[in-house]
């Protein structure tokens, strides 16, 4: 292999590995008998092209598995976002913050563009959400009930997130077609019944949710992502995985940088370590399940004729 | 239809072509002007391909090198007979506006 063939080959790396399988050979043929006589390198152009058209590839072959579908479950989506933003609303009153609306929303047009099959809109909105909540988070906009509550929740995703093989067997559990989305709409419906009715206005903002009925509707919400293969998701996953880190390793925030930096540089350096570690842990936790779900799915599929 | 997306499918329309010979015939046809990357190639032939415009008709292997070739389809050539249309009648529009004005040839 010359180290032209092998540097394209690094490049190509930026594909699916699925796309690679066919398509590889051919791109590298192409490839090569464009680059003139000699050359070693990629020409920067080259590359930066073959980067982004790897990325727009993995963007569009993005499998559009989905719990939901249909006009049903954007209905149970709409009612699980809505407590959230309701409860947004009323914080405004209270202690007024802007961050908080913007994380709610983000995260509820998150899961209806999930439900209504757009997984990389609902994944981008959904790391806004999550983003919007750390700057909120770290300037102090998020009160600690509100902190409290959402610790009790991330601990419990995580927790859930650590059996991967329990989300195929829900999904499994539910059955396909029409009687399945009923009743996955029924669980989340019920869930966000007893959450609302459970919760005061602060922790019902949290989608975050203190009951553990309304948990259990939210992790059908996380479900599909985690189902879903692709770069995009992965990374909504690993946000999560980010405000997870952040919360178990400073449950009560950053202190006051100006009243002592040295603490502040030490949690800092903390969060930063637990967000790696978290990060991790929540990719390796989500290409777990999409592999069960894969083979699942591998075994479970009508043989094509 | 953006321009490098119609070059594609003109290069085809006289013969099937694979992956290299489009990226130089493109470059003839648009006098240089167009010089198409691989990976935005194969961006634009997933696409034309997924619309069924155009198909894989062969594939061999030469010096070691995958080739696919890829043709257009009856409703491609329906699509580029439209868009060929389509830019001939602007075309003519625009020179006719210009001589109103006096300012073409």
């Amino acid at each position: 292999m010359t180290p032209l063939e092998r540097r394209y080959r690094i490049l190509l790396r930026a594909y699916p590995n699925a796309y690679r399988d066919e398509r590889q050979a051919e791109l590298l043929g192409v490839l090569l008998d464009s680059a003139p006589k000699g050359q070693t390198r990629p020409a920067p152009r080259e590359a930066i092209d073959l980067v982004c058209s790897g990325t727009r590839t993995r963007l569009r072959t993005l499998p559009t598995v989905t719990v939901a579908g249909g006009w049903c479950d954007v209905a149970a989506i709409a009612i699980l976002g809505g407590p959230p933003l309701l409860a947004a609303l009323l914080l405004i009153h209270s202690n007024g913050s802007a961050a908080t609306i913007a994380v709610a929303i983000s995260l509820f047009i998150g899961a209806v563009c999930l439900v209504v099959r757009r997984p990389p809109a609902a994944s981008v909105l959904h790391v806004c959400g999550a983003v919007g909540f750390l700057i909120g988070l770290l300037s102090g906009w998020i009160d600690s009930h509100a902190f409290a509550g959402l610790t009790l929740f991330v601990i419990g995703v995580t927790l859930l997130h650590l059996i991967p093989s329990m989300w195929v067997r829900c999904y499994r559990l539910t059955g396909t077609g029409r009687r399945g989305t009923s009743i996955r709409t029924g669980i989340l419906v019920a869930g966000v019944a007893a959450g609302v009715s459970g919760a005061s206005p602060i922790l019902g903002f949290l989608m975050v949710i203190p009951t553990a009925a309304s948990q259990i509707a939210f992790f059908m919400l996380r479900m599909p992502l985690s189902l879903k293969l692709g770069f995009i998701a992965r990374m909504a996953a690993a946000t999560f995985g980010v405000m997870i880190g952040v919360l178990v390793v400073l449950p009560s925030g950053l202190p006051n940088p100006a009243e002592n930096g040295l603490a502040f540089a030490s949690g800092a350096g903390r969060a930063a370590l637990g967000t790696i570690m978290v990060l991790l842990l929540m990719v390796w936790i989500d290409g777990r399940i999409q592999r069960r779900w894969v083979s699942w799915r591998r075994q479970s599929a009508p043989t094509p004729t | 239809m953006q321009e490098p997306t119609f070059l594609i499918l003109t290069a085809l329309a006289a013969e099937p072509l694979h992956g290299y010979a489009v990226i130089g015939k493109v470059a003839d046809l648009s006098d240089g002007r167009v010089t198409l990357r691989a990976g935005t190639l194969y961006t634009a032939l997933d696409r034309l391909t997924a619309e069924g415009l155009i198909d894989v008709v062969r594939e061999e292997v030469v010096d070691g090198r995958h080739r696919r070739y890829y043709a257009l389809t009856p409703p491609g050539s329906s699509r580029l007979t439209e868009e060929a249309a389509r830019l001939r009648s602007n075309a003519t529009h625009a020179l006719r506006q210009l001589r109103l004005g006096g300012l073409g040839a």
